[in-house]
Order: structure tokens, then C-alpha cells, then sequence
């Protein structure tokens, strides 16, 4: 089995490794948080900390339900054939009792930005891996569990904030997640609708040029005979299938709109709308109709005509007359 | 013809046997812009004699004694410097090319904002251009900021923006404004529907002068009184009075009298307002008045005055007290709690930590 001075080396000598410290306090992470939340699990249980063939790490730790730490790699190499004894305390695990703790939902996930120089930052992973050491290795708990504390104390906000952010981020990507395979599956029945009313089409028309080689009828029969087929199918989407829809019923509501006093000409000699009802190419696209305009402005012009106006000072009820001195 | 539109007009047709409501009397127009005289006169004295309690004060807190000599505004001297402004409206669309509908929602709002503030809180120069982009895109005619503020002399993108929200805030919100104008074009097309109205007795230039009424009367109080369509129908009176008239009654209901006798009054005043009062604002006394409008604005209002940075201090610290309250009452739960993300909380706790939420970004 390793010893401690292995794993001290391995501390130690992180400084020369100035360069990853970055990736070094990423891999740090999980395990850390192992450690505290063994703080809050009344006390280690089989913690030892070291690793024998996984030094130094080949790829990312993960540690098992006892918080050995092995990287993915050597896992990999030891349990895919099934359970196998963990290198480190023997007992038997399988491939799954390993978790990359990818949540980093606890303490001591500081982020390079939060420092303001490369400096600082190392000075704060050291302290962490300091603390972890000590608490790997059952060196002065009680000091260090203060100094995690103290830590927490400090950063209680960031904290909080964090693990929000986490949460939303994740709620935010399973709702999108959903939405895309929703429209996946909207598109792809359209598109099996689509194909499936292609091949209709063309059966159909195949069928008249063989109506039309072999049978004696006359042309316009049969075309005529083959388009009351078509309106028949259920698929089909042309613009007979207009007719056997309901009429449209308009909204019905409680309101008067001003149409009895009036009707409505087709035409009106009006000098504001010349210039669209000239327009035969129709560029005035989008369903614009010079009669609706017309049809709203005779309304406006009829519209409280008859409503006598206020007088005198009891103002109505519900009314905001509030001044605003303020902002 | 005539006795046809009558007959239909009799009583709407409705299936229901409720009486439904005429669509106007649904508007925030009809509902929270419609004033009479006297409440007009009575709104806008005490807006202003609380402005100037205000405004005394603050120039009071600065150094005691120096609002004794200040000649602060009064109510219809205020209303002069509004009026000014409401007819750089129209020029300004000129310029943009706007169409009317944008002219006649600019002026109704800046008409409007001045019912809720006063002109020495804000000067109505930027609460006008801020008004009219305001109306360019709720009226859908929207340009971008940038061309806009660069066609204006001496105008920057925060000048419109930063009084955006208060003008929509003292507009309540509520931006659909149903205008003269379109009635007026309503009451012309409908007039080819009259049977003994021949095409020569309503030429073009009728309607041209009775447009100009309708745009002089944006420059009065008249559309926080009467109806778009009265105004319409006065200004059509003004212009032809014959026309006016046939078209009226046509529109009568049936056993009433003919519509242009009740409508008389209605519109002999309106006449009268677009006729006194439709007229731009005599400039020289418009000058005076704005050389006392510096003396006595607001200066909390001011950036950099005294006051203003006052203001601004007091806000800051409110909003640090509260941030510091926060960040408490987290450290409080992360310590205190045996888990960091907080212990199971039972129903009634839960209740109250729900009540205690506070939901606001600042």
C-alpha cells in the first residue's frame, strides 16, 4: 500500500505542476467534497486517502462510496470484468459505486476568476488541499474542521448563489431538452403525413393515365370522377376542402360595435386610399383590404357620438388621479 | 337609404337578451381620459399647488429662506409652455415624415403626462420627444433609436430613454388613443352613402378645412372632453355646416329627435374651443415663462444639484440596507443549519419562509 509520504509527495509537489493548477484543483474538487460532506456525516469512516496504482493520476478521480479516490481510467481497468476488491481497503465494489461528483455543490469551489492574480489562487488551493490532507488523514481535526467553518462562513453567499445557479442551469436545460424533442417528433410527423399524401397523389394519378389508356369514358369524366376521390381522402389538403368544413362563426361577445349605422360600400371615393387600390400587383400584400380601413373608420366616426360629456366636479369612481411627485 | 340605416339602427340586433355595450365605453379613453371643464381646471391647480409645496421644501432643505423670491409657475402658465411644445409636435412629423395617426397619439400623450406631473418636475422638451417615439411604436410605425435621436439636433439616446418609463407610468399604461381624425374620414365616406348628397356639394376643399380644424383642436383640451366622433362632427360643422347636419340626422334613432338638434350644444362648444383656443401659443410669452421655469424647477430633479445628490445618496443607502439584510439572513441559514442546503423544513416553517421571500431584484 502507499504511504503517507507518497501522498504528501503528491501534495508537495504540486507547486512544480504550476501550470495545471488549474486542472489539479479541478480534480481536487470531488474529493473535497467528499470530505466535507463526511464532515457532516458524523466522522470518517474508511477514509484513507491513498491510492496505490493510480499514482500519479492518469485522468479524472472519481472516488467510491468510501471516498477512495481512484481515477477513471484505473476504474475502468479494474472493474470491468465485474466486481472486483477496491486496491485500497479491499472491500468488494462494482463499477458503479464510483460517482463523478460532478456537482460542485459544496464548499471550496472557488473559480480561478474569483482571484485576482495566479497567486492568490494557488495560495487558496493550497489551503484547501491542506485542509484535505489533514482531514484525509486524520491530522488535527478539530483545528481544521474549524478552519472549514470559518471558510464557509465567509463565502456563504457565494455558495448559495452557486448552487442556485447550478439548479436553474439544470432545470433550464431538462426544460429545453423536452422542448426540442417535442418539435422533433411534431416535425416528423408532418413529415410522414406529407410523404404518405405525396404517394396518394401520385397512385391517383397514375390510375387516371391508366383510366385514360384503357377505358372508353370521356376524359373529362374520368378527371372529374378521379378529383371527387380526392376530396373524399382524408389527407387531402387543396382548397375544395374549404366547403366541407363549418362556416365560420364570428366571435360573439357582449360588445357594440357600431355596425348597424352604417353600411358599407364597395367603393368609396377616397383620396387616402388611392394609391393602394391602384396597386394591381398587389404589394400592399398580407391580407391588407382597403375596406376594412374604411369599414373601421366609419365605425370611429359613429363611435360615442352620442355620449353627453362630463360636467361639474364629482369625479368618477375607480378613477387614478394620483399625482406622480415622486421618481 | 336613410330610412333604412334608421330601421337598422333602431336597436342593435343582439341574440342574447343583453344590451351590449358600445364599443367605445370600453376604452381607457372613455374610462380614465374623460374630464369635465371644471375637473380639468381643478386636476391641474392641485397638481401644481402640491409641486410647488414640494419644490419649496426641497429649495427650503438646500438653504433655508431662498424660496421666499421664487416666483414659482402657476396652473395655466404651465399649461402655455405644454401647448408650446404640442405644436412642435406636428413639425417634428413633418420632418420624420410620420403619419398623422403617430402626430395625433404623441400630442394625446403629451397632453396627458402633464395631467399627472408638473412642468417644473420636467421640462416638457424631452418629455415631447420621449412622448413622440413613445407613439411611434405603439402606434406600429417604430424607427430605430439611433435614427431618430440623429435627426434631432442636440439629442441624446438617454434623453428619450430615460424618461420612457415615466411617461408610460403616468400614462398608465394605457396607449390606445382613438383619434378625430380617423372619424372625420369615416363621417367623408359615409357621406357618399347619402342618397341627396350629389359629389359637388361636397367638394375636396370641405374636407381639407375640416382636417385643419380637427388638427387645431389637438392643440385644446377638447379631446379630454368630448368624443373623437363629436369632435369630428364639429369640425365637419365648422367647415360645412350643411353636410355637417345631413349627416347627423341621417344617423338618428328612430323616435329621437333629429340627431343634430341634441347634438347642438355639444357641438357649439366644441366649435368654440377649436376656434378660441386651436391656435399656437403666443411665442413672447411663452420666452417668460420659460426664463422663470429655471429659476424655480425642481432641483432634485436636476443631475448634480445639491439636491439630487441627496436624493440619489438616500436611494443607495436604502438599496445597500436591503442587499446587507440579505446577505445576512443567507449567512444566518448557511451556519446556523446543520446542512448546507438547509434542514428538512416541516409545512408550517415552510409557510413562513414563503412569506418572508423577498422576491425583488434589487
Amino acid at each position: 500500500m502507499s504511504n503517507h509520504a507518497n501522498v504528501g509527495g503528491w501534495l508537495k509537489g504540486k507547486t512544480v505542476w504550476k501550470a495545471s493548477i488549474a486542472h489539479t484543483a479541478r480534480s481536487s474538487i470531488p474529493r473535497v467534497q467528499s470530505t466535507s460532506s463526511t464532515l457532516f456525516s458524523g466522522g470518517v469512516n474508511d477514509v484513507s486517502g491513498r491510492t496505490t496504482e493510480c499514482l500519479p493520476m492518469h485522468g479524472r478521480p472519481m472516488p467510491c462510496s468510501y471516498y477512495h479516490k481512484m481515477c477513471e481510467s484505473c476504474i475502468d481497468r479494474l472493474f470491468t470484468l465485474g466486481p472486483a476488491p477496491c486496491p485500497i481497503c479491499q472491500k468488494v465494489l462494482r463499477k458503479l459505486a464510483f460517482t463523478p461528483r460532478l456537482l460542485r455543490t459544496l464548499l471550496f469551489n472557488k473559480r480561478r476568476k474569483d482571484f485576482f492574480d495566479l497567486r492568490s489562487y494557488n495560495d487558496y488551493l493550497e489551503e484547501v488541499e491542506d485542509i484535505t490532507f489533514n482531514l484525509v488523514n486524520d491530522v488535527d481535526i478539530p483545528k481544521t474542521e474549524a478552519r472549514t467553518l470559518n471558510h464557509r462562513h465567509k463565502n456563504a453567499a457565494l455558495i448559495e448563489h452557486l448552487q442556485r445557479e447550478e439548479q436553474y442551469a439544470q432545470a433550464l436545460k431538462e426544460q429545453e431538452d423536452l422542448e426540442r424533442q417535442e418539435k422533433e417528433q411534431c416535425a416528423l410527423e408532418l413529415q410522414r403525413k406529407q410523404e404518405i399524401e405525396r404517394e396518394e397523389r401520385e397512385m391517383a394519378q397514375r390510375e387516371i393515365i391508366d383510366c385514360l389508356e384503357i377505358s372508353t369514358k370521356s376524359t373529362a369524366k374520368v378527371i372529374a370522377k378521379s378529383r371527387a376521390e380526392t376530396m373524399k381522402r382524408p389527407f387531402a389538403r387543396s382548397t375544395t376542402t374549404a366547403l366541407l368544413h363549418p362556416p365560420h362563426v364570428p366571435l360573439q361577445d357582449d360588445w357594440y360595435a357600431y355596425d348597424d349605422p352604417h353600411t358599407v360600400r364597395d367603393h368609396y371615393d377616397d383620396m387616402y386610399s388611392d394609391a393602394v387600390r391602384k396597386d394591381q400587383e398587389g404589394i400592399m400584400r398580407g391580407e391588407y383590404r382597403v375596406e376594412e380601413a374604411w369599414d373601421r373608420a366609419l365605425r370611429c366616426a359613429v363611435a360615442g357620438l352620442d355620449l353627453p360629456s362630463l360636467s361639474g366636479l364629482n369625479l368618477s369612481p375607480g378613477r387614478g388621479d394620483n399625482v406622480v411627485t415622486s421618481a | 337609404m336613410a330610412a333604412g340605416n334608421a330601421a337598422k339602427a333602431a336597436e342593435p340586433q343582439t341574440n342574447s337578451s343583453t344590451v351590449k355595450r358600445p364599443l367605445y365605453e370600453g376604452s381607457t379613453q372613455y374610462n380614465s381620459w374623460r374630464y369635465s371643464p371644471e375637473q380639468l381646471e381643478q386636476v391641474r391647480t392641485s397638481l401644481n399647488a402640491a409641486a410647488v409645496a414640494v419644490i419649496r421644501n426641497t429649495f427650503e432643505a438646500d438653504e433655508p429662506g431662498s424660496s421666499e423670491d421664487v416666483l414659482f409657475l402657476n396652473a395655466s402658465e404651465e399649461q402655455l409652455l405644454v401647448k408650446l411644445y404640442i405644436t412642435k409636435i406636428p413639425q417634428l412629423c413633418g420632418h420624420f415624415r410620420f403619419p398623422e395617426e403617430v402626430e395625433a397619439t404623441a400630442i394625446s400623450y403629451l397632453k396627458r403626462f402633464y395631467l399627472k406631473n408638473t412642468v417644473m418636475d420636467w421640462h416638457p422638451k424631452n418629455v415631447m420627444l420621449t412622448a413622440l417615439f413613445l407613439a411611434t411604436k405603439t402606434t406600429n410605425n417604430p424607427i430605430s433609436l439611433e435614427s431618430y435621436t440623429s435627426n434631432i439636433p442636440k439629442t441624446s439616446n438617454s434623453d428619450v430613454l430615460d424618461l420612457e418609463f415615466l411617461v408610460s407610468q403616468s400614462l398608465n399604461f394605457e396607449f390606445a388613443v382613438w383619434h378625430a381624425h380617423r372619424a372625420l374620414w369615416g363621417i367623408w365616406l359615409d357621406l357618399q352613402s347619402l342618397p341627396d348628397i350629389s359629389e359637388d356639394l361636397r367638394p375636396q376643399d370641405v374636407y381639407d378645412i375640416a382636417i385643419k380644424h380637427v388638427r387645431a383642436s389637438r392643440f385644446t383640451d377638447a379631446e379630454l372632453i368630448y368624443t373623437p366622433s363629436q369632435i369630428a362632427l364639429a369640425s365637419l360643422a365648422l367647415a360645412s355646416p350643411l353636410l355637417a347636419e345631413r349627416w347627423a340626422d341621417s344617423k338618428a334613432v328612430t323616435s329621437a329627435q333629429p340627431f343634430s338638434a341634441t347634438l347642438d350644444p355639444t357641438l357649439g362648444s366644441i366649435k368654440y374651443i377649436i376656434t378660441q383656443m386651436g391656435h399656437p401659443p403666443d411665442v413672447e410669452a411663452v420666452r417668460e415663462v420659460d426664463r422663470r421655469l429655471k429659476l424655480c424647477k425642481n432641483p432634485e430633479k436636476v443631475p448634480g444639484s445639491k439636491a439630487y445628490l441627496a436624493r440619489q445618496a438616500t436611494e443607495q443607502r436604502r438599496a445597500e440596507e436591503k442587499r446587507n439584510k440579505k446577505a445576512e439572513d443567507v449567512r444566518r441559514a448557511v451556519t446556523q443549519g446543520g446542512n448546507p442546503f438547509g434542514s428538512e423544513l416541516n409545512e408550517d416553517e415552510k409557510a413562513k419562509q414563503l412569506a418572508e421571500l423577498d422576491d425583488d431584484d434589487d
